[in-house]
């Protein structure tokens, strides 16, 4: 995942901040325990896999001080270890050896292999819990590669895809709940990750799945318009889907970071792509 | 199986031309010499099989003449209709595939399909493209109009809740400049 589900920060009361915080330390520091490379991979989304997990499972987690590292001076708030957080851990590995993976098949990257072949270890040990699992993201990761090495132009079978990866991790125990969550985050995630890499991607002649439907808008403004609503309407729906699922759970936090955080960066990243699509793309 | 011309990539009622060039590209795509060693090599093969599939398919003259005649519109679109009713969502996209009629109702249900598994952005298009051809239809203006609604909707729960745009005020898109960026890079928080 790519650091888009996060919270909206002013909207955040001051001890949901904290809190949310603990839980990043809280899965930090469990991560060390595997070991301390996947640490550099931690990020944000998996918060919002924790918290949704905790609200379906009800469990209740105890905060500790302590201090670490990064934080020598100052004493912090941290999650105390319990099933769910080793959970989110062990995805949040995973997910990071794919991410490595995916890098070296694409570019031979002689940087990413390092890690991935020390991530190997970890993983090994990780997957003797989650075999089965293991095995269904790695299919969908393969089949991710090969549409985007295909140059596949259907958004939709794209995000499908990797709305399923993500499924696959939310889904703790199979329960179809948490797989909804899992599959319209990710659906989210992936067309925003695309908008937000467009201009990039174009620049360096990368693949995007967006392509084939703002190639023609170069030099039509009304087409590209046209273009862009289509894709705010559909992220719109995938949004409201997804508030629906997180609403039952009633928890300020999720509530936050699905109406507010989503919302603004959803808006954020379509405002910047809209303003910088003619300016930088000119020939 | 899924509609051949889609698998090769060509428009329907491409020439036979067209078929072969847009075929031999794909096999120089997906040829498993090039996947060597590589997890994909499956998956490649898998793709190579459903391509000579398709291709003898379409090569084989009868497939457009037989599928183009044998239903007449109204009847096809009721079948469909029947199918996706009773939830067999796979069959109906195929036989609306084989059947490629370019009038509205064809683009309505296809839409109707494809929002059946979720896959909303495809779905919204098809919605547009009917109600483009006939914009005096109810249903396609209403099944456009609902993606619209959702949309809206949540915008306006998330409005609600405290996030707001001042485009035309200055000073406060500094301060929600500088809010995003502290948002993004903020370094007190990261352990």
């Amino acid at each position: 995942m790519f650091g888009y589900v996060v919270p909206y920060k002013p909207e955040l009361k001051v001890r949901e901040y904290e809190y949310y915080k603990a839980v990043y330390c809280g899965i930090c520091l469990q991560t060390k325990k595997i070991g301390y490379l996947p640490r550099v991979f931690l990020n944000y989304d998996f918060v919002f896999l924790y918290l949704v997990l905790k609200e379906h499972f009800k469990v209740k987690d105890e905060l500790g001080k302590t201090r670490c590292i990064v934080h020598p001076i100052k004493e912090r708030f941290f999650l105390k270890p319990n099933e769910i957080l080793e959970y989110v851990s062990n995805q949040m590995v995973l997910l990071s050896f794919f991410k490595l993976y995916d890098n070296i098949l694409d570019e031979k990257n002689i940087f990413s292999y390092a890690p991935y072949s020390i991530l190997k270890l970890y993983v090994r040990k990780i997957t003797k819990l989650h075999r089965e699992q293991f095995e269904k993201i790695k299919e969908l990761f393969n089949k991710q590669i090969l549409l985007e090495k295909s140059g596949c132009e259907n958004i939709d079978e794209l995000a499908h895809n990797f709305g399923n990866i993500l499924a696959e991790i939310f889904a703790y125990n199979g329960e179809e709940l948490l797989r909804q969550i899992g599959y319209y985050t990710g659906v989210w995630v992936y067309i925003i990750d695309a908008i937000d890499d467009y201009i990039d991607d174009v620049k360096k002649k990368r693949y995007n799945c967006l392509k084939h439907h703002f190639k023609k808008c170069r030099h039509d403004k009304t087409l590209f318009e046209y273009e862009l609503n289509i894709l705010k309407v559909s992220l719109g729906n995938y949004l409201a889907i997804l508030s629906d699922y997180i609403k039952r759970y009633n928890n300020s936090i999720l509530n936050n970071i699905v109406q507010v955080g989503m919302y603004s960066k959803t808006q954020q990243v379509l405002e910047h792509f809209a303003t910088n699509f003619f300016k930088e793309l000119k020939e | 199986m899924r509609d051949p011309y889609e698998v090769l990539g060509v428009r329907k009622g491409a020439s036979k031309e067209e078929i072969k060039k847009a075929y031999l590209e794909l096999v120089k795509k997906y040829h498993p010499d090039k996947f060597k060693d590589n997890p994909l090599r499956e998956l490649a093969e898998e793709k190579l099989k459903e391509i000579n599939e398709a291709y003898n398919i379409l090569m084989n003259d009868q497939y457009s003449n037989y599928e183009y005649s044998t239903y007449d519109p109204t009847s096809l679109y009721q079948k469909v209709r029947d199918l996706i009713m009773q939830g067999n969502i796979a069959q109906a996209e195929n036989l609306l595939n084989q059947n490629p009629r370019n009038d509205a109702e064809w683009f309505y249900l296809m839409g109707i399909i494809y929002q059946k598994r979720g896959w909303i952005n495809q779905a919204y298009r098809y919605f547009i493209e009917a109600y483009n051809r006939d914009p005096g239809n109810y249903e396609y203006r209403r099944a456009k109009e609902q993606f619209e609604m959702a949309s809206r909707n949540y915008e306006w729960s998330a409005y609600n809740r405290g996030y707001r745009r001042h485009n035309d005020c200055d000073i406060c898109t500094i301060c929600q400049i500088i809010a995003c960026w502290e948002c993004c890079c903020d370094n007190d928080i990261g352990c």
